[in-house]
């Protein structure tokens, strides 16, 4: 990272010093002064009485301090909005970001059309490597006024996540930005290792219509080389890097929770299956796979960019051609972040 | 006529003015009745008699959308109605007064000063009804707050108005919300007056309906002569910032104003093909890899060239929501403005003069004379820090303008109604001469 130029940092401490203390991990002066305001507001609205100023700005400058050394906002301020929810967050479990919003709207909108199932069906979402719960919320915030039946389930390994998926139901119920969970319309959240057997079993064949999963998928390498540092030093490295598994059936690391999410919907067969990816590469990779594991016979397959409704700006392909798939389209701008199989 | 030998010729005009003033307004309050042209009373008759119609056929069978006309046109009726009463009750009063009993003169000499008064509100109150209402007159408003040149003297001023109207929002309790405020990051370590903050552009919504008639007379250049603070020498730098007033939809959409924004023919449509929207794209891999907090959106209309940006939230959703509120307002306005230069052009050019543009300068902020004076209405307020803390000095500024604003539209209306008066006499004669 390029050093910073002693004449900005003078030039944001005459501004404010507290800016000047977020500089180093904002890197310019207007983006400093928009989380310096953001993190004001929130010691505002949190403060514990009005006339405690002089304790609300010790506790601004803490965690101003706290954020310059680094620590992502979403955790120095406990929260992040995503969609029209407000998703809590807490260190050890990733923070949600806005490419899995901008997908998961795109997809909601979809469904909401009947583009992939009639309306009047139940619908039945599982999400795998859920987190914060993030897209199983929003799925069934956006969601449930459309459905008559939705049943959503969320899925993570990490102990943390489910109890913080849990916490951010109650905490968007009581906000009243979801509908409060009632036997037509369910959210869950369970604890469970994706590679554990049970999930191949025949019974769970037809049990779900959509599976949506954003799972690790840096490879090693790409996480000493892309991730930015604070990701790298405060995010947790389980929800971004798979392990190795000798029992692999892809050659790379990175892929293996592809594999695996396409052996379930193998058995599954639900109508719709959208898989978050690293990149335009890895999603190709994904298309290929889905026509080595399930055959293109009843699927069709799509790449959506960064924005799935945005326009494709100059030098951005609308389509692109897979071996052994054929064309495969490519919707929107940014770059190749989800792979959507549905049955055609 | 004075017991002093001597007076001055001004004290003499002081003491004998507020005679002839009396007079004055005694004469016009006499001719008070005539001052409703014919015109205008003419098309009152018609709305009434189209009123009457309108509220027997509802007996029958009710409609929706007659009931809404009936009910426009139910303020006219009964605002003639009145005036005609006043209208009768003061030719008895008159032929009363010619009567050969003086006790009865005496008593209708009395009652003639009361109904002449009636008479007068009631032709106001009709010439009122019978001004066609602004079409966005119900609907809460967005304020647009930008400097004008004068760099960072007149973003600070900006900053001062923008607080000002928070102040009288607040004092007046309407329901209000910031959309918008962005500060330069030019000033350094520069401050303007009481802490005022380097104003780039901010929007301010006041979500009561009808607010957009209360504020709209508030659209335009307000000028500030002051000594800046960053002024060594200490001289007087006028600046200026521009406030333009949009209409909103309200956030809680009712099913009319929902098929409002659905619906092509209206002010708030906007094509969503015709808009570019813009993110701020990660650097580098973007998803996991990296972890942006700009949530900044910027929405371009492509056929008008318009653009919103908006950075203010942490919430990308709800940014994109208040930059398309703010586009569609921009929008509708700009529709409105093209709508009424047209209607303007086609007006007679009399009128001409009383308009006030966007351009036009429209108040001016002296701080070093504490004074305030609206360059429409003429009032002069000579306590600054009240108005800037949008007290009731602020509010006898706004009342003012309004008042001045009213009267503007009921000229306007019957300026239209005699040309149009006139074409049809023209055609008339036309025809009667074939």
């Amino acid at each position: 990272m390029p050093r910073l130029p002693p004449s900005l940092i003078w030039k944001a401490h005459s501004i404010s010093p507290l800016a000047a203390t977020l500089l180093p991990v904002c890197r310019d002066i207007p983006s400093a002064l928009t989380e310096l305001r953001w993190i004001r507001e929130h010691v505002q609205s949190t403060s514990a009485s009005a006339s405690s100023s002089a304790l609300d700005g010790v506790r601004l400058r803490r965690l101003c301090r706290e954020r310059g050394k680094g620590v992502p906002l979403q955790y120095v301020l406990g929260t992040q909005p995503f969609g029209n929810l407000d998703i809590k967050c807490r260190p050890g479990v990733l923070i949600p970001r806005s490419e899995p919003e901008a997908y998961t709207t795109h997809l909601s909108r979809l469904l909401k059309t009947g583009h992939f199932s009639p309306r009047s069906q139940p619908l039945r979402i599982i999400d795998f490597c859920t987190g914060t719960g993030c897209i199983a919320l929003l799925l069934y915030s956006n969601l449930s006024s459309s459905f008559p039946h939705l049943d959503v389930t969320g899925v993570d390994i990490s102990p943390k996540a489910i109890s913080l998926s849990n916490t951010n139901l109650q905490h968007n119920v009581s906000l009243g930005l979801i509908p409060p969970p009632s036997p037509s319309h369910s959210l869950t959240f369970q604890q469970s290792d994706i590679f554990s057997p049970a999930w191949l079993s025949p019974e769970s064949e037809g049990k779900w219509d959509v599976i949506i999963s954003n799972p690790p998928y840096i490879s090693p390498r790409g996480f000493a080389t892309d991730c930015s540092r604070s990701v790298r030093n405060h995010e947790p490295k389980l929800a971004q890097v798979p392990l190795p598994r000798p029992d692999a059936a892809v050659r790379r690391q990175e892929d293996v929770f592809y594999a695996r999410l396409l052996d379930i919907g193998a058995v599954v067969r639900p109508k719709v299956m959208l898989f978050e990816v690293g990149g335009m590469d890895q999603a190709l990779r994904v298309v290929r796979l889905v026509g080595e594991r399930m055959g293109m016979g009843e699927w069709e397959v799509e790449v959506w960019r960064d924005w799935p409704d945005g326009r494709a700006v100059e030098g951005e392909e609308r389509s692109v051609r897979v071996d052994g798939v054929g064309e495969v389209p490519v919707r929107g701008s940014g770059h190749g972040r989800s792979v959507l199989v549905y049955r055609r | 006529m004075f017991t002093a030998p001597w007076v001055c010729r001004s004290c003499s005009r002081l003491a004998t003015r507020s005679l002839l003033a009396g007079q004055t307004l005694r004469r016009r309050a006499s001719t008070g009745p005539a001052s409703l042209p014919p015109a205008l009373l003419q098309r009152a008759h018609k709305l009434a008699a189209e009123h009457a119609q309108l509220s027997a056929s509802l007996a029958t069978d009710f409609d929706t959308k007659t009931a809404k006309r009936a009910g426009e046109l139910g303020s006219v009726a009964a605002a003639l109605k009145d005036y005609e009463t006043a209208k009768a009750s003061l030719a008895e009063l008159n032929s009363l007064l010619s009567s050969t009993d003086a006790e009865l003169r005496d008593l209708a000499r009395d009652d003639v000063a009361p109904t002449t008064a009636q008479l007068d509100s009631a032709a106001r109150r009709l010439s009122i009804a019978l001004t066609p209402k602004h079409p966005f007159a119900d609907m809460p408003c967005l304020i647009e707050f930008r400097p004008g040149p004068g760099g960072l003297e007149s973003r600070f001023f900006t900053d001062s108005l923008f607080k000002m109207y928070q102040a009288y929002c607040t004092r007046k309790g309407y329901r209000f919300k910031v959309v918008k405020y962005e500060t330069s990051d030019q000033a350094g370590s520069a401050s303007g007056y009481a802490s005022e903050s380097p104003l780039q552009e901010a929007v301010l919504e006041i979500e009561d309906e009808g607010a957009y008639e209360i504020f709209r007379a508030e659209a335009g250049i307000h000028r500030v002569q002051r000594v800046p603070s960053t002024e060594k020498s200490g001289r007087t730098h006028t600046s200026a910032a521009a406030l333009w007033v949009l209409p909103s939809l309200a956030e809680n959409t009712t099913s009319d104003q929902e098929a409002d924004f659905s619906d092509p023919e209206s002010d708030f449509y906007i094509d969503v093909s015709e808009v570019k929207s813009e993110v701020m794209r990660a650097r580098g891999a973007g998803g996991q890899h990296v972890n942006k907090t700009e949530s900044a959106i910027r929405l371009t209309h492509v056929p008008t060239g318009i653009a919103v940006s908006m950075q203010d939230h942490r919430s990308q959703h709800r940014n994109r929501e208040a930059a398309w509120k703010v586009l569609r307002s921009r929008l509708a306005q700009r529709r409105r403005e093209e709508r009424e230069e047209l209607a303007r052009s086609l007006r007679s050019s009399v009128l001409a003069k009383n308009q006030v543009t966007r351009g036009d300068k429209i108040r001016t902020y002296n701080y070093q004379q504490d004074r305030c004076t609206d360059h429409r209405s003429g009032v002069d307020v000579h306590n600054l820090p009240d108005v800037l803390a949008g007290g009731e000095a602020f509010e006898r500024i706004i009342e003012s303008v309004r008042e001045y604003l009213v009267q503007n539209d009921i000229e306007a209306a019957i300026a239209d109604e005699q040309v149009a008066a006139n074409e049809q006499a023209a055609a008339e004669a036309k025809g009667a001469k074939k």
